[in-house]
């Protein structure tokens, strides 16, 4: 069976992250999958400042930038009623030494975490899977983010994940099933 | 009698769904392929980085006396984990494993307010090693010098941050199921 394709020409992707490397790498890495030149940003702030004056189809943010926890970005982006970026996809990348931070960042609305070392075949699903897997967006109490409760199904083509996804495939069949039982 | 917060769920339509459904674009093969492709072109430019990040350690490590104040812990984890990235991306498996150990170490110390040096000197000198560009080892001697930091590691007895942290969302899927 061909493969779909997921069209990612013309999105605007706001990257921030406070290594210049990560940033470079993360940059050509979004080149490849056919993306424009994502917005690359250090702080938290300059995101704010950047949110504020430009719209972003996608922003993919470290988990502890040098200002704040991408929590607290993640928070505010999500607090701002009035904001077309309100219901922006937000990607986490978490390096090894941060991954304590996940749960903050789930728990303030990230779409979905991806943990560093980044791969193209990670970051390219994870992309793929905030695109084109529709989650309702939840505001209650303190929580205003993306239904955590993960529709467990792969991308509509089942191409678009990992080899190694086979088994979660699996075990979220399994999931649907407890669930639906 | 308080009163719950009424929830509200929205279906917001992105512009990343409407754009990525649009006709055209790239297959995930495709799109792999020259991500490859761009990463290539930063190989060198990734090790460089990695050696600068391993000789900042050194730098603070054997520039001080017999413990490491919190500053200079938090520089050399900091180091560690730029380490753990690029090594990871890059494909240098046994340097990876080093750095992640090096993470996990400095990270055991700090939550012990401990200051020891030489756990921390033992793993600076081991990615000296194995850095890229420096003198090739065997997979043998890699073996060995992996299973030497294990027994530091061992000593100390500090949890690994992978294991203690939460994981990522492909991983609470499968994890749920079992």
């Amino acid at each position: 069976m061909a493969q779909a394709r997921l069209n990612l020409r013309n999105v605007t992707t706001l990257l921030v992250d406070r290594d210049h490397f990560t940033r470079s790498l993360v940059a050509q890495m979004l080149r490849g999958f056919g993306m424009d030149t994502p917005t690359v940003l250090e702080t938290a702030a300059q995101a704010k400042h950047h949110l504020m004056h430009h719209y972003a189809d996608l922003c993919i943010i470290e988990g502890a930038l040098p200002d704040m926890p991408s929590a607290d970005l993640i928070r505010w982006i999500r607090r701002q009623e009035k904001s077309p970026f309100r219901f922006v996809p937000v990607i986490v990348m978490s390096g090894y030494t941060q991954l304590r931070l996940v749960s903050s960042a789930r728990d303030a609305g990230a779409n979905i975490v991806v943990r560093k070392p980044l791969s193209p075949q990670g970051l390219f699903d994870r992309i793929a899977w905030v695109a084109r897997i529709a989650r309702p967006f939840i505001e209650a109490g303190d929580f205003i983010g993306p239904d955590r409760r993960f529709r467990n199904v792969p991308p509509p083509d089942g191409k678009l994940r990992r080899e190694t996804d086979e088994q979660s495939d699996q075990d979220a069949q399994d999931i649907s099933s407890a669930a639906a039982e | 009698m308080a009163t719950r917060a009424k929830k509200k769920v929205h279906f917001p339509k992105t512009r990343l769904a409407e754009l990525a459904a649009r006709a055209g674009g790239l297959t995930r093969d495709d799109a792999v392929d020259g991500a490859m492709k761009s990463l290539e072109s930063m190989t060198a430019l990734a090790n460089a980085e990695i050696c600068k990040s391993i000789a900042a350690m050194e730098k603070i490590v054997f520039g001080s006396g017999a413990t490491l104040d919190a500053a200079a812990m938090l520089a050399i984890q900091a180091y560690a984990d730029q380490v753990v990235t690029l090594a990871g991306t890059f494909g240098h498996t046994t340097l990876d494993a080093a750095a992640r150990s090096l993470c996990d170490m400095t990270d055991g110390l700090q939550r012990a307010g401990m200051h020891d040096r030489q756990p921390i000197a033992v793993h600076v000198q081991a990615l000296h090693l194995m850095a890229p560009g420096a003198m090739s080892l065997s997979p043998e001697h890699c073996e060995k010098l992996l299973g030497e930091l294990a027994k530091v590691a061992g000593h100390f007895s500090f949890g690994s941050l992978a294991a203690e942290s939460s994981l990522d969302d492909v991983e609470i899927i499968a994890a749920a199921a079992k």
